[in-house]
């Protein structure tokens, strides 16, 4: 029966409009994907509202296409210009944009589509194969879990991202942990930090913040007199070498792609954290983890993978259980209940073959993404050997509009404007601003799941250190902890002298 | 401004954030623990994270401070004396004042202009102005990326992506 719901996906798909929606949606994606400010969330919103009157398969087939368009065109700016496209980008610049600076801005970027495309496709075995099993093991994670596992991803971005100085990472962590405290709190609804405006009653929004931390310093960086105005010189794609490192780093993209398979899983964690952990295990596995965050390929097949994989992943919640695994996922959710699908547990039974057509949707999508990105990298490059004075002003106009269109209100715009001066000052003091932006996104379900589980256990830790799960995560942390302190360092310190002795 | 230095600024700046944050926290605990919320158990108030974050990030802010008076020469004295220094050079430095001057023309787009003219009046003025400040040309060809980059984007999202501009 699967393999009839497949072949009949194949017609579907295979037909000259479908082709030509997923080519025109896919490149869409990919151009919003890129452009920073623009992000995946938006673009699905936007075409929501176009192709509602379309047939509803195409209407499908355009949305998959944006989405993962979207998700993948973010690693272009991450890689030419330091500015991640969308959050799911922001790991995959670490590596990516030391890479462009030696003059490998396309190889760099032929592998972060290449990765992206294998990302995608192993996401697509698990949502046509694994899905009720890997559902019944989200679905073990209680409150305590939730909570830990956003501290734990914090932890890992802020250890990541500060270059060598954790301390700078996690207290961006906590202040972006803060900044997601504005507003009405999520268990009793009672006013955090709003001072009386109605506008923070609503909480500060995700889009404007990483739009203003990511997005600003670089456009203010821009003005300098002294300002390195050196156009990243336009290198080939060079293809073979390109597909020699995927296939060297193919056990890590495969693994990346399984953890983003994880992470997509897990309700309300994105494809940001997909590629942090990804980066982070190829990381700490690899025998040279200083040459990471100075242009090493497989910190971008890694980040890349992981964070397409999210797709596949974030995918499976949303179909069986209607809970999004991210903010796009969330707005996917919408448009299928406006196209006239009931995601959850009903939807193999009311429509089964919808499963098997979003997997080869899938399948579609994530080729026609990897043909369209290497055309549209091309474009990308040329934009950027424009005088970065003339790019700059024209992107922080991007920018507005890009905060201004999430809620159209004009109040985003005024909240990117004061984090962009954020940022810029954070940035000044080498402070990251993934971690800051990871706890802004991961704040809520912080907050609401810490609360949630002491409520139900009557204000007691106890209970989460009877979970394995937990304990899983606990010793993860206290190691963190532990190693990028000097703990252990000072441990093999004092066994020196008794070697000696 | 010396890395340390900055560190150093930064990790005071931070302290005195982390006690308003504590501060704030208990009057968002006071205010849940009365009628008609009537919390009163520290650990489920909306309170706690906060508190719990502005607790964190003052010991992370000491860490940080102690950090930066660590090496040879990073005394308490010498800090503060680079501190003062960096802030005469701030009127003389040319970097600084194009990124001040870049920041204020884009917080004046943000503030006032959009706010009381249309959005591509707005814009016009606003990379015309950026362009003649950031000399990246002659005023004819200045106008021309002016006009071109206003086009584009009314057609894209007013036309095609039938969306409305602020």
């Amino acid at each position: 029966m699967a393999l009839e719901y497949l072949a009949q996906a194949f017609l579907i798909v295979t037909t000259p409009l479908n082709i030509m929606v997923l080519l025109l949606s896919t490149g869409a994606g990919l151009i919003m994907g890129v452009l920073p400010g623009l992000s995946a969330t938006m673009a699905i919103a936007l075409l929501t509202g176009l192709t509602f009157n379309f047939p509803h398969q195409t209407a499908l087939i355009s949305l998959i296409g944006v989405y993962v368009g979207a998700i993948s065109g973010g690693c272009q700016s991450a890689i030419l210009i330091n500015i991640p496209g969308t959050p799911a980008s922001a790991a995959t610049a670490l590596d990516g944009f030391p890479m462009a600076n030696q003059g490998k801005a396309g190889l760099g970027i032929f592998i972060a589509e290449t990765a992206s495309c294998l990302g995608t496709l192993v996401s697509v075995i698990f949502v046509l194969t694994l899905t009720p099993l890997l559902t019944a093991l989200a679905l073990k994670f209680t409150s305590w879990e939730f909570f830990l596992l956003s501290i734990f991803g914090i932890l890992i971005c802020g250890a990541l991202t500060a270059r060598g100085n954790a301390l700078k990472g996690w207290i961006a962590g906590v202040l972006g942990l803060l900044v997601s405290q504005i507003g009405l709190d999520t268990v009793d609804t009672i006013p955090r930090f709003t001072y009386g405006n109605v506008n923070l009653m609503a909480t500060v929004q995700l889009i404007p913040v990483m739009i203003g931390l990511f997005g600003f310093p670089e456009i203010v960086r821009a003005f300098k007199d002294s300002a390195d105005d050196n156009i990243l010189p336009l290198s080939k794609f060079e293809i073979f070498k390109g597909f020699g490192l995927m296939i060297k780093n193919a056990v890590a993209a495969v693994r990346s792609a399984l953890i983003g398979v994880m992470v997509g899983i897990i309700p309300g964690v994105g494809e940001d954290v997909g590629g942090w952990l990804s980066y982070w295990v190829s990381k700490s596995r690899s025998k040279d983890p200083e040459s990471f965050g100075k242009g090493n390929p497989l910190g971008i097949i890694s980040a890349e993978a992981g964070n397409n994989a999210c797709i596949g992943g974030g995918l499976i919640p949303i179909m069986s259980l209607a809970v999004p695994g991210s903010a796009p996922g969330a707005v996917l959710l919408a448009a299928f209940l406006m196209h006239g699908y009931r995601p959850g547990p009903l939807l193999m039974t009311e429509t089964p073959e919808f499963i098997y057509n979003i997997g080869m949707y899938l399948i579609f999508a994530s080729f026609a993404m990897w043909i369209l990105a290497l055309f549209i990298a091309k474009g990308t490059v040329r934009i950027l050997r424009i005088n970065k004075k003339i790019i700059m002003p024209i992107i922080f106009t991007l920018c507005v509009i890009g905060a201004y269109l999430i809620n159209y209100n004009m109040f985003d715009v005024k909240i990117m404007f004061v984090f962009g001066i954020l940022g810029l000052a954070l940035s000044s003091a080498n402070f990251p601003a993934a971690p800051f932006l990871l706890g802004v996104v991961l704040g809520p379900m912080t907050d609401s799941n810490l609360r949630r589980a002491l409520r139900i256990h009557d204000g007691s830790f106890a209970t989460m250190f009877e979970r394995p799960i937990c304990i899983f995560f606990l010793t993860v942390i206290v190691f963190m902890i532990l190693s990028q302190t000097g703990f252990f360092k000072l441990f093999k310190k004092s066994k020196k002298p008794l070697e000696g002795n | 401004m010396q890395s340390k230095n900055k560190d150093f600024v930064f990790s005071i700046a931070l302290t005195v954030f982390g006690i308003y944050v504590l501060y704030e926290g208990f009057g968002i605990y006071q205010y849940a623990a009365n009628p008609p919320f009537n919390i009163k158990i520290f650990v489920i108030s909306p309170a706690f994270l906060p508190i719990i974050l502005g607790t964190i990030l003052i010991l992370l802010s000491v860490l940080m401070f102690f950090e930066s008076l660590r090496g040879e020469g990073n005394s308490l004295k010498k800090q503060r004396k680079d501190f003062a220094e960096w802030i005469k050079t701030i009127p003389g430095n040319p970097d600084i004042r194009k990124m001040t001057i870049g920041s204020a023309f884009m917080g004046i787009y943000v503030f006032f202009m959009m706010a009381n003219l249309p959005f591509w009046i707005a814009t016009l003025i606003f990379l015309f102005c950026m362009f003649i400040f950031l000399r990246v040309g002659k005023v004819w060809k200045i106008a021309l990326i002016d006009l071109g980059t206003v086009g584009a984007i009314v057609l894209l999202f007013q036309v095609i992506f039938q969306t409305s501009l602020p």
